[in-house]
């Protein structure tokens, strides 16, 4: 009936992935030859309970046997409801983390057993199986209720971008089951208030919509910086010599699921380059950065509210309290505005990330960590986080680079917010900068001690969670 | 962060809406601005917002009200920025800070 196993032979390459994974299947049982002994597979993955290499029916493993596979491991798949409840109760931040830590039970409720998941298993073999053919052996079994194989679902959105596996932010905050739901609308536009953009980048150019430089710096870079490129006169055309800049809208909004570059939050509607630093050698630091003055950051914010800017990113800031009018003004014409901490790693407070009228971003690393630069504390107004260390993005010069820093973090709220408010066009309607904000923050999922945590604030955004509650709200 | 030799310069709202056109337009010598600059040592005088004549006149959030005031090279920032405030057509001056983008 089968053919022996092939594991000697060359498996052959193919483009085409397969529909499920190979050498397992998953089988539900009749009632009568459910075994509750099996143990749980996150139990065995997580070391609390050792493999079982046989069901422990004869109808069962006598099949397998006459095929000449041997398993690797038989192992439940549900989690009995009560575990939940349980692991709920004593993690509610995170069930799935309380389960691997401990044997999961089989004490699973009538209806459990009704429905067939207190009688469904996972088997994986040793040695390649032909899957198909052993579902329709086993299917044959009077103790098998159904079996199939363990097919791959596209549960989540991949884009396609050639740089995307470098890229950890978008999965740390959730945004593939997030694009299930939102990818962006056309006409929503993130302005990038920054050093500028490179206007000729392949991953950004189709994305940008016309700018302006505002940068006009007539003063003295004192004793700490050395002026560098163009630092003076308005005009429009908002170039990036720094690539700040660019490298936060790329993080924001790059032409995503393009084959090409770097995949941003919000992959349609428009970025607004807009330019208000310009490139300076810090000699304190040794290294060149971009710096700017307030009154340029002001003109360059309410041209962005003129022109129709649903999120306005401010990957910048300093020390002196500052921006209040055109951050109201912002306000009142139903900009959301994201500002990054800073990097100090202090709890004092920086603007405009402190200004109430704003949204505050700090910064997480990979294993979700605070940055150990990001700044912290009740100065920022129920903060959240969001990746900020070795960040890949757009870069000057048609380039992608590694940078941290809060500015990195902030354009991942920024692109949230404007999937956000792609939401709000679809169904025509539109919510306050507070209810973006409000939504974003409770959404987050706590981290450190929980909500209001001194150093991560209300948590790292969750781009799923926050798409769902946008959406009931706009339901009500 | 270190000054930058210029003032950020927020006028009464006393300050009649002629008067803010003409600065707007570039004439800061004009009364009543002209000698009150020119004692704080003024080289120029820059709006901080391109506006239109309506939103000179309406104003409502003091955006018409706002200049950068660069001072002539060797002028004493401090002694600049009490004579302004000391004036009754000033509100509030600062100095004019730098920002910086928070790469780290």
């Amino acid at each position: 009936m089968f053919r022996k196993s092939d594991s000697f032979a060359p498996r052959r390459l193919t483009r085409r992935p397969p529909a499920y994974v190979p050498n397992e299947i998953i089988v539900t049982t009749v009632r009568q030859a459910r075994n509750d002994d099996l143990p749980h597979y996150l139990s065995v993955t997580a070391g609390a309970a050792a493999s079982a290499t046989s069901y422990g029916d004869a109808a069962i493993d006598g099949v397998l046997q006459q095929a000449g596979l041997r398993a690797r491991s038989v192992s439940r798949v549900f989690v009995p409801e009560k575990d939940v409840a349980a692991g709920r109760a004593a993690a509610p931040a995170d069930v799935r983390a309380f389960a691997l830590n401990r044997e999961v039970s089989a004490n699973y409720v009538a209806q459990e057993d009704k429905t067939g998941l207190a009688r469904t298993y996972r088997i994986t073999f040793e040695t390649d199986a032909n899957v198909p053919e052993v579902c329709a052996a086993l299917a044959a079994s009077k103790a098998v209720e159904g079996v199939r194989p363990n097919f791959f679902r596209e549960a989540l959105v991949r884009p396609s971008d050639e740089f995307y596996g470098f890229q950890w932010g978008p999965q740390a905050i959730g945004c593939e089951a997030g694009w299930e739901v939102e990818t962006g609308h056309e006409d929503t536009m993130i302005a990038i208030v920054d050093s500028g953009i490179d206007l000729d980048h392949e991953d950004l150019a189709a994305k940008l919509d016309g700018g302006y430089d505002f940068v006009d710096f007539q003063g003295s870079g004192g004793w700490r910086y050395q002026l560098l490129g163009d630092y003076r006169h308005r005009d429009p055309r908002p170039d990036d010599e720094d690539g700040h800049g660019s490298h936060c809208a790329g993080i924001a909004a790059s032409d995503s699921d393009n084959g090409r570059g770097v995949a941003g939050v919000c992959w349609k509607g428009s970025i607004l380059p807009v330019r208000v630093m310009f490139r300076v050698h810090d000699r304190f630091q040794g290294r060149e950065t971009s710096v700017g003055t307030d009154v340029d950051i002001d003109a360059g914010i309410k041209f962005a509210v003129d022109a129709g800017a649903d999120v306005i990113n401010l990957s910048l800031g300093g020390a002196d309290p500052s921006h209040e009018a055109v951050l109201a003004y912002a306000r009142d014409q139903g900009a959301v505005v994201v500002a990054a901490t800073g990097n100090e790693n202090s709890s004092a407070a920086s603007y405009p990330a402190s200004d109430p009228r704003v949204l505050a971003v700090g910064a997480v690393n990979s294993a979700i960590q605070r940055a150990s630069f990001s700044n912290y504390g009740p100065a920022y107004n129920r903060f959240v986080m969001a990746p900020g260390v070795e960040i890949a993005s757009t870069y000057r010069e048609n380039g992608y680079v590694y940078l941290d820093g809060t500015s990195m973090a902030t354009p991942f709220v920024a692109g949230l917010a404007g999937l956000m408010v792609s939401l709000c066009k679809r169904a025509k309607r539109t919510l306050p900068p507070d209810d973006i904000y409000n939504i974003i923050r409770e959404t987050a999922t706590p981290l450190g001690s929980g909500k209001g945590d001194v150093f991560f604030g209300e948590g790292l955004v969750n781009v799923p969670a926050a798409l769902q509650a946008t959406a009931e709200k706009l339901s009500c | 962060m270190p000054e930058t030799g210029a003032l950020r310069v927020k006028l009464s709202p006393q300050v009649d809406a002629d008067a803010l056109a003409r600065l707007h337009g570039g004439r800061f010598e004009a009364p009543p601005f002209g000698e009150l600059f020119a004692r704080a040592g003024a080289a120029a005088l820059r709006p901080v917002y391109d506006l239109s004549a309506e939103e000179i006149a309406e104003d409502k959030y003091g955006f018409a009200r706002e200049f950068s005031l660069t001072l002539k090279p060797g002028s004493d920032l401090d002694a600049a920025s009490a004579l302004l405030a000391a004036s009754d057509l000033v509100e509030e001056v600062r100095p004019l800070r730098l920002r910086r983008g928070f790469r780290d």
